[in-house]
């Protein structure tokens, strides 16, 4: 990927340190045309017409050598400082031209360096051997050249060399070249016999610098080009490129220079100078590159951050980040919300806050197993809770995912909320058993309907053809035409109290005041009871603030059923009073003859009586209306009887209701209007 | 041809509330005149007793027919069914029904418990008349489990 990149960048960075290198070997020919005199050899001609610029000219003239002098060592710090950036640069992408092409540089700017240090030495003992200058010179060229050269033909060669085994003896190694720099530029020098390497009168007067130039132009023509193939850097690449200027170098030494410091011989540590530098620019162009590189990263980081940031906090669910030590770092909206606290108040705060005490403990262990190997991960315990700021315990399903941020690993919890499941549940729940117990009523409604109803009908069309067939028997006319009448009211009543057995709970029932004792007084007076009938209440009969009508009409069918079914003209009908929290409950027992244990169940059905109609007449609605009305209010009934022991039906009536669309219907009785 | 052994006479024993109904069953016997005894009864628990000679009662002796109204208090036709089946001796009775219920599932239960008969009151025209004129047919020529 890195490598990939660099190459694509390559581009207008190769231009650049092409015309950088290009430019500077131009640059000494431009300096002669304006008048730059690089040849400390010859003063010129004073020229006293124009004394101005004759002085300029002198000037200039006297500033090549110290000129000569600063080059050279420039180049080498030169060397040194690209080799320093250009480890720094290239040690994290591992790239092993740097140590070994940086070798080889580092051993031509030492050559260099010893040579300029000789030089002085000579002038210094005034032995004007121009032969041992060149001829040190010359050797210097030859051992930098093949140095240069040799790197890059073991970086063809050796290409699984591993840039860490290299690195470790990347110091000494360097010392050892230093010192081999020195060695050699001192053999050289101390030489009794000096070859003569410079041939004045010829054509070409450094003829033996042909060698380094040849090594250069094979080194940069064919070698370099084919490293830069297999190992692309801008490094590589100024390398490269700085074959040009040290070309040009070599080309000025065999067919400019004439002698020692001639403005040819000079111009070669300017063009050193450009030579060394190419690297260096290379790296700086390098540099500039990754930073602009950077910045983008950094912008392109800072978006990416926002836009999560925006993600989390448009969610619908409460999300929750907390970090590896189990920090909240993070939390969203919804998550204030769920848990009552502000953003402020939990961030920098232990995950735990939000943990039930109970639960502290272990959830520690659970988190510091999760974290050290985090993965996602459903925590959905039925009965894993969260506490919210004012102190409520909430039923929660949590979905772990660790998560990568800039700042690290973080586990990102998102949180759902059962309560509304569970609310939901329980509507469903309720929804349902509604449904079910609707449609077992509309199946019985349908049974009845063609059975109980049908048969008054069928009694009437029996009457009527025996009245037609004894048309003659005044008695019998009358006693089937009673019979008929009847069956006209048992009619009516059936479907009378059918109606009002179908309209419970549908009608918005509203509170008063009553006072029970009176109501069942008034009840019991109602139902006409025999004569030596007896109604007994207890003394602590309260006065309710309730639903007055359904209340009234469980209790108008208890006691009507209490003398409608007595066995006994004397029977006597008690009615007790206890509560609880919940409920007032109210206990009508009779002492008549009672229902039989196994029909209990029966008794509470549509139209089910326990005698014939034609014995005890009656719709047979009474307690399953009883029962449906509780069913609604959320009461109960209870019946405890059995054959000759009487009955008692214990009613729980609730002291706060569940109005039909089950809300709670406050008793004040202006709410309930 | 051998002269008959005359059969003890099989008796009919109604099982209805319903009065009227009962009365029109008793109106059609006497027209048809049929001299057989008839007895009635107002719901299934009455006729368990009367059959088992419980509460009082005196059994009643086979062979005999039994006119099964399907809804009455306490215990329904088919409860009174469901009994009988299950009943060492009461499990071979023939019994008819005769109900207002066109009911499917009161048909399915009637026939499960194995009635020689499902007659719905309605469909019968001129009161009982055809029902009893079935039953008298019947017991002539059916030999009824003594």
């Amino acid at each position: 990927m890195e490598n990939h990149l660099s190459i694509v960048n390559h581009n207008t960075h190769t231009k650049f340190i092409l015309v950088y290198a290009l430019t500077g070997c131009l640059i000494p020919g431009l300096l002669f045309l304006f008048g730059f005199n690089f040849d400390s050899l010859h003063v010129q001609q004073i020229n006293t017409e124009n004394l101005w610029l004759n002085n300029y000219a002198l000037a200039l003239q006297l500033s090549s050598t110290p000129i000569r002098m600063l080059l050279g060592y420039t180049a080498f710090i030169i060397i040194v400082f690209s080799l320093i950036i250009a480890f720094i640069r290239y040690s994290a992408t591992t790239d092993i031209t740097v140590p070994v092409i940086g070798a080889a540089i580092l051993f031509a700017g030492s050559l260099d360096l010893f040579c300029m240090i000789n030089e002085a030495r000579v002038y210094g003992n005034h032995v004007n051997n121009h032969h041992s200058i060149a001829y040190m010179w010359l050797i210097n060229h030859i051992a930098s050249s093949l140095a240069l050269c040799l790197s890059t033909v073991i970086l063809l060669r050796l290409k699984h060399l591993e840039f860490s085994t290299i690195n470790k003896f990347t110091p000494g190694f360097y010392l050892l070249l230093v010192i081999i720099a020195y060695f050699i530029i001192d053999t050289t020098i101390s030489l009794e016999q000096i070859p003569q390497t410079i041939l004045i009168n010829e054509f070409s007067a450094r003829p033996y610098e042909l060698i380094p130039f040849g090594i250069y132009l094979f080194t940069g023509i064919y070698l370099l080009p084919r490293l830069y193939q297999s190992r692309p850097s801008i490094f590589s690449y100024a390398f490269m490129i700085a074959m040009i200027p040290l070309a040009l170098l070599e080309l000025h030494l065999i067919f400019g220079s004439k002698a020692l410091f001639d403005a040819h011989d000079n111009v070669t540590f300017f063009l050193k100078l450009i030579a060394y530098s190419t690297p260096l620019v290379g790296l700086i162009a390098d540099y500039s590159r990754l930073f602009k590189l950077n910045e983008k990263e950094i912008t392109k980081r800072k978006n990416a951050e926002m836009s999560f940031k925006q993600i989390i906090e448009t969610q619908p669910t409460p999300l929750v980040i907390i970090d590896m030590t189990g920090i909240i770092t993070y939390l969203n909206q919804d998550a204030e919300k769920l848990f009552g606290y502000q953003s402020q108040e939990l961030i920098n705060k232990p995950i735990e806050m939000l943990v039930p005490s109970h639960m502290k403990e272990k959830h520690v262990a659970y988190r510091s197993h999760y974290c050290s190997s985090p993965i996602k991960r459903e925590m959905s315990n039925s009965d894993f809770c969260a506490v919210r700021k004012d102190g409520e315990e909430i039923t929660v399903t949590i979905t772990l995912n660790p998560i990568d941020t800039p700042e690290g690993l973080r586990i990102l919890a998102s949180i759902y909320d059962l309560r509304g499941l569970k609310k939901a549940e329980q509507k469903l729940k309720r929804y349902t058993n509604d449904l079910e117990r609707s449609n077992s009523d509309l199946d019985q409604f349908a049974y009845v309907a063609s059975h109980d109803l049908k048969a008054p009908l069928r009694g009437l069309d029996q009457l009527s053809c025996w009245i037609r067939e004894d048309i003659d028997d005044k008695e019998t006319l009358i006693e089937h035409s009673q019979l008929m009448q009847n069956r006209i009211h048992r009619m009516e009543r059936l479907l009378d109290d059918l109606l009002a057995y179908a309209r419970i709970g549908r009608i918005e029932e509203k509170f008063k005041e009553i006072d029970t004792k009176t109501l069942l007084q008034d009840i019991f007076t109602m139902c006409s009871p025999p004569e030596n009938f007896s109604l007994i209440l207890s003394d602590n009969l309260p006065t309710l603030l309730t639903l007055s009508t359904p209340l009234a009409q469980i209790f108008r069918n208890l006691l009507s059923n209490a003398i409608k079914h007595h066995d006994r003209p004397n029977g006597k009908v008690k009615v007790t009073y206890t509560e609880n929290d919940q409920f007032h409950i109210f206990a009508v027992t009779d002492d008549g003859p009672g229902i039989p244990a196994e029909l209990h169940k029966k008794a509470f059905g549509i139209f089910q009586t326990l005698k014939p109609r034609d014995v005890v007449e009656g719709s047979g609605m009474g307690l399953a209306v009883i029962e449906k009305i509780i069913n609604t209010y959320q009461g109960s009934i209870e019946l405890t009887s059995d054959t000759g022991q009487g009955a008692c039906f214990t009613l729980r009536w609730p002291k706060n209701f569940l109005s039909p669309n089950k809300h709670l219907i406050h008793k004040d009785p202006v709410h309930a209007n | 041809m051998p002269t008959e052994i005359p059969m003890k006479q099989a008796s009919l024993l109604v099982v209805e509330d319903d009065d009227i109904d009962a009365k029109g069953i008793e109106r059609a016997f006497k027209k048809l005149k049929v001299a057989n005894p008839i007895y009635r009864v107002k719901d299934g628990l009455e006729a368990l007793a009367l059959l088992r000679g419980e509460a009082g009662l005196t059994a009643l002796e086979k062979p005999y027919i039994i006119l099964l109204d399907l809804n009455m208090p306490r215990m329904s036709g088919i409860e009174f069914l469901e009994a009988i089946r299950h009943d060492s001796t009461l499990y071979d009775t023939i019994v008819f029904v005769l109900t207002t219920s066109k009911a499917d599932q009161d048909r399915t239960a009637a026939y499960k418990n194995n009635v020689a008969g499902y007659i719905v009151k309605s469909d019968v025209q001129h009161g009982f008349y055809n029902v009893l004129d079935l039953i008298d047919n019947y017991w002539k020529i059916v030999e009824l489990p003594t």
